[in-house]
């Protein structure tokens, strides 16, 4: 069943005849609980695509629908109360909120909703993730690796339809990157979340069940991780 | 810049670097020159004010002096004129002669006027120059001021007939005066002067001569004006100059006995008590000062400090590359002058403005009036003061910002966030327990937590102002109008004649009038009255043999004069009894007298003559005509009790002698002619407005040569001083509001900058705008509720402590616990801290999420 459904989406700058097409038509479909991994070079567009998934940025055509709803079509309000329910973002620098402790952290974007925290899921997530003795901590007193597990758990916490992850290692080392992605791999797969990868690390980019590469803001080759 | 060790120049590269620094710091650099623009105002409008009073003080005083001049010798002959004149302690001496004190042409009796002869320094130092037309020459011309003319029924113009009729030494003369010159009346002056020339005195030098120490006659008399050279003590100088030429004076000790005494005084104007010597205004100066170097301190300390450290990785940047500390400091140190250069001039031209527009508040407020003229001049020093002060304020200011700066490590700093103190070797918080969630109102707590310096210097900023303002209200509704009013009038009205209420009773011909004091008696409105009597001092007296009591006015056996009133009951029992009891009985048996212990303002005794309540004291009765005094008659009173009686109800309000009180009808037997002083009275509850404009319509048309007085008159003058209080206090809290709010705005503003990437961060995992401006506007509330809770902490303590402590030496002020100015800025500033964050913030949402996630 698809979750995300993307269709000929383009995103240009400026105006002709300097016009930047950094995505030029991309047509792609996620399925639910599946595992995707975006790769490219840098300035390819695989990060404007992710930010049009999360309906963080707005295309110049194309639609994107997250659960058969038409991002564009959402007022900005609108928008983001359908992105915190919908939609967790893991990014590369963590994005830690520095005056809250990690529990608060956590539970941020399930409170911003007014909703309370499902208590047995939260000890479940912050079981697998080994934070549970770290609940107290403040972020700038964790280690890279540990900032990045809080911020997988404050993703999986809301129960969102799809989780976008934009180069979530790329500020770790390799030890710590290839713990994390395993962490992230095993509790997305036993909570069959769905997750949208950025890297462009094609080793990490294994891990996933398909690799999208995208070049000159197009996708240039889909297929399995294996293949 | 040489550096010592390796003697290169590196002046080039700190100046550099401080400019660029400076350049890319546009919205601190605004909100600095704000903040040093309004420390500025701040002190030039104090400076301002200060200055603007001291000269018209000084300005004042010579007008009310009659004239310019540090001293005056009174009553002189032209010999001493002549020996003094060429003194060398003399820089300038004006010479004036009277010639008559008695005119004797009709409208001169309302308005008096002398005629004199006044060189051209005295002239100059009078303010008697002819504003139209020129100095009298002829033996037949003459000046005047316009006021006289008027009294006189003569048109102001030249050429016009000025005819006088004059008495000198008791022949009177008739001279038809052509007007040369005029000028315009002072409107402090109360006394107007026809000027005649040279050439009239050298003519009438017979009739001119001095005979003062002979017949006390005026005519003749010469008084000399003195400028000495160079500064400094006047009173010492004119002693010197006194006794290098063989005369003495009252401040040398010498007693009008002495062959070669003087009556020489130092003017008033000069007078060593000046202002600057008035402990109350020095000690209100420095604490105004001090006030504003905190004000300024916490505002410029902050932005340069929240400037510091949003520039921290910059600062440790330069230090890897090899900056010294003190480099560092030097280009924080640079970009503090240079803001100083763009608002110190902004702030000494609106201060000074300011100030000029609150100086006739000021004067208002006091003994002076701001109708007769403002004197602020643009005293350089007004500006040079402020400026420096300001540029020392900012200097101080960035002291600490600066070293902080220059004192990071280098490796720390990169890393640095706003919530991490380790780049200065802070503490670090690791834990918080906490499972409350992250509700918006507590992130808002813990955001105000990031930088605690910043948030407690805005709450002292804005609570400085909020104290001041309600310490402006403590006092002016601590001024207790009541007390304030009964120092000066205790009864409604006070009747009597025009005369008496200019302080001319002695000198005046005419008396109240019984007819008047019938009327107001018959009036409805009228309560109840007394009548006061005494002698005319020219005509007689009382004399008490006494060593307890003290005047230079003796009689021919050398007791001093004392005043000895007789008042009805109404007026003897508003006297308030001080030692000893009144009996009624025994009082009306004309045995007894009431003596009078002079207080001053606050209550405390100034003149308690040394007599025992019961003993007797014996007066003598002394006829009076012209020099001489013969003591004809004397009786033997007993001392019933000390009382304290109103100056300006019970006195002819022109005595500085020992007085006394006993029943009318046993003092008008004592007198030869008793002389009715005044009538003082109270209406019936709310009919004061009634008794005025009856009176207003009486001595207008009725009776032209009465006057009367009430509390309104003193009302108005109490309202004067409270707007003082309101007007200038309120203005300088109203800047230093302003600052707090300045302060605010750009602590806010800065931390929102700061934060653009973190709350893009909020926005992308959900948080909505309006939730992101709630978060804010929660932040802008703590600051009020810190402000809020600290001025009511401060403000009472404050209020408690310092302002009864000052208010307890003013005698007219009852203390009050005051709150509620501070109530009623309480909703503003919530208001306004809660909407100019969420204004601020729209600034900052107009660029999209994606490109502040992607700012570093």
């Amino acid at each position: 069943m698809s979750i995300l459904q993307v269709t000929e989406l383009k995103k240009y700058y400026g105006t002709e005849p300097n016009i930047t097409k950094a995505l030029d038509g991309v047509t792609l479909v996620i399925n639910e609980g599946e595992f995707v991994a975006i790769v490219g070079t840098s300035g390819s567009g695989k990060s404007t695509l992710l930010n049009m998934m999360g309906g963080l940025d707005i295309p110049t055509s194309g639609k994107v629908k997250v659960r058969g709803k038409e991002l564009s079509e959402m007022k900005d309000e609108q928008l983001t109360i359908f992105r915190r329910r919908n939609i967790g973002f893991i990014f590369q620098n963590y994005n830690l909120v520095p005056v809250l402790n990690v529990y608060e952290n956590i539970v941020l974007p399930v409170e911003l909703d007014g909703d309370s925290v499902d208590q047995k899921f939260m000890d479940d997530v912050v079981g697998m993730l080994a934070l549970k003795d770290k609940l107290n901590n403040m972020p700038n007193n964790l280690s890279g690796g540990q900032q990045q597990r809080v911020a997988i758990a404050r993703a999986l916490v809301s129960k969102p339809a799809i989780i976008l992850a934009d180069e979530p290692t790329g500020n770790l080392d390799s030890r710590t990157s290839s713990d994390v992605l395993g962490l992230l791999k095993v509790t997305t797969g036993k909570f069959n979340q769905t997750i949208v990868m950025i890297t462009h690390n094609s080793e990490i980019a294994q891990l996933a069940d398909r690799i999208i590469r995208i070049e000159d803001g197009r996708i240039s080759q889909q297929g399995e991780a294996s293949a | 810049m040489s550096d010592i060790l390796f003697g290169n120049n590196n002046r080039h590269a700190v100046k550099n670097l401080s400019n660029r620094y400076f350049k890319s710091n546009k919205s601190r650099n605004i909100i600095a020159v704000i903040a040093i623009a309004l420390t500025a105002v701040l002190f030039t409008t104090i400076f301002t004010l200060g200055s603007g009073l001291i000269d018209t003080v000084q300005e004042q005083n010579i007008r009310k002096a009659g004239g310019d001049g540090q001293a005056a010798l009174n009553y002189i002959s032209d010999d001493i004129y002549n020996d003094i004149e060429g003194n060398s302690l003399i820089e300038k001496i004006a010479y004036t002669k009277a010639v008559s004190y008695r005119i004797k042409n009709e409208g001169l009796e309302k308005w008096r006027s002398d005629l004199w002869y006044m060189d051209d320094t005295a002239l100059e130092f009078a303010r008697y120059e002819p504003t139209t037309g020129r100095r009298p020459e002829a033996e037949n011309e003459i000046i005047a001021d316009t006021k006289t003319l008027d009294a006189l029924g003569i048109k102001a113009g030249i050429g016009e007939t000025v005819s006088l009729k004059y008495e000198i030494k008791g022949t009177e003369y008739e001279t038809d005066f052509v007007l040369c010159g005029f000028w315009e009346t002072d409107s402090l002056s109360n006394i107007g002067r026809m000027i005649v020339s040279k050439s009239f005195i050298d003519s009438h030098s017979d009739i001119l001569e001095y005979t003062y120490r002979e017949d006390n006659d005026y005519s003749g008399v010469v008084t000399a004006y003195i400028m000495f050279h160079g500064k400094g003590d006047i009173e010492s100088k004119l002693s010197r100059l006194l006794s290098e030429t063989g005369y003495t004076c009252d401040i040398m000790g010498a007693s009008p006995k002495e062959e070669n005494y003087m009556i020489a005084r130092v003017s008033p104007a000069y007078q060593s008590s000046n202002l600057f010597e008035n402990p109350t205004l020095l000690i209100s100066g420095v604490v105004g000062i001090l006030l504003i170097i905190v004000t300024g301190y916490l505002i410029i300390y902050n932005i340069f400090q929240i400037s510091v450290i949003q520039d921290i990785q910059a600062y440790g940047q330069l230090k890897t590359l090899g900056t010294t500390k003190r480099q560092i400091k030097k280009m924080i140190n640079r970009q503090a002058v240079n803001l100083s250069l763009i608002g110190v001039p902004i702030g000494l031209l609106i201060g000074f403005f300011l100030g000029r527009a609150l100086v006739p508040f000021l004067m208002n407020g006091t003994i002076y009036t701001a109708d007769a003229g403002i004197t602020v001049t643009a005293n350089p020093l007004i500006f040079i003061g402020a400026a420096a002060f300001a540029v020392f304020t900012v200097l101080i200011s960035v002291q600490k910002p600066a070293k902080i700066a220059g004192t990071v490590s280098p490796i720390e700093a990169i890393k640095y966030t706003e919530n991490d103190s380790s780049a200065f070797r802070g503490k670090k918080h690791a834990l918080k327990n906490s499972s409350h969630g992250a509700k918006i109102y507590r992130m808002a707590l813990a955001n105000l937590g990031r930088n605690r310096k910043r948030t407690v210097l805005v709450i002292a900023s804005m609570t400085l102002s909020l104290v001041l303002f309600n310490t402006v209200f403590t006092f002016s509704s601590g001024f207790d109008i009541d007390k304030y009013i009964a120092k000066f009038v205790n009864t409604d009205f006070v009747v009597s004649t025009a005369d008496y209420f200019q302080f001319r009773y002695e000198a005046s011909s005419n008396d109240l009038s019984e007819s008047f004091i019938e009327t107001v008696m018959e009036s409805d409105c009228f309560e109840a009255g007394g009548r006061l009597y005494t002698d005319r001092m020219l005509e007689e007296g009382f004399s008490a043999e006494s060593n307890a009591f003290s005047n230079y006015n003796t009689d021919e056996n050398g007791n001093p004069l004392v005043s000895l009133y007789g008042a009805d009951d109404f007026l003897l029992k508003n006297m308030e009894v001080v030692e000893g009891e009144i009996d009624w009985q025994a009082l009306k048996t004309g045995k007894y007298v009431l003596l009078n212990v002079e207080y001053d303002d606050n209550g405390n005794m100034i003149d308690n003559p040394d007599v025992k309540v019961g003993d007797t004291v014996r007066f003598n009765h002394v006829s009076i005509d012209g020099l001489s005094s013969v003591t004809d008659n004397h009786f033997d009173l007993i001392v019933m009790a000390k009382v304290c009686a109103n100056e300006n109800t019970t006195t002819t309000r022109n005595t500085g002698t020992t007085r006394f009180y006993m029943p009318t009808e046993n003092y008008l037997p004592l007198c030869t002619s008793p002389h009715l002083v005044c009538f003082p009275f109270n209406v019936k509850g709310g009919t004061d407005t009634q008794m005025k404009e009856f009176l207003e319509g009486y001595v207008k048309d009725i009776e032209p040569g009465m006057d009367f007085d009430c509390r309104e008159t003193y009302v108005s003058s109490f309202e004067n001083l409270t707007s003082l209080i309101v007007t200038i206090g309120g203005a300088l809290s109203i800047v230093i509001g302003i600052i707090g709010i300045v302060n605010f705005v750009n602590s806010v503003l800065t931390s929102i900058i700061t934060r653009r990437k973190e709350f893009a961060m909020l926005q992308s995992i959900g948080m909505t705008g309006k939730q992101l401006k709630k978060l804010l506007s929660y932040e802008g509330l703590y600051y009020s509720a810190g402000t809020i809770l600290a001025s009511v902490v401060f403000g009472t303590l404050f209020s408690v402590i310092i302002v009864k402590g000052i208010s307890d030496g003013i005698w007219f002020f009852t203390y009050r616990f005051v709150m509620w100015p501070m109530l009623v800025i309480y909703p503003c500033l919530i208001i306004l801290t809660v909407l100019i964050p969420a204004l601020l913030y729209k600034q900052i949402s107009k660029t999209s999420i994606i490109e502040r996630l992607r700012q570093n």
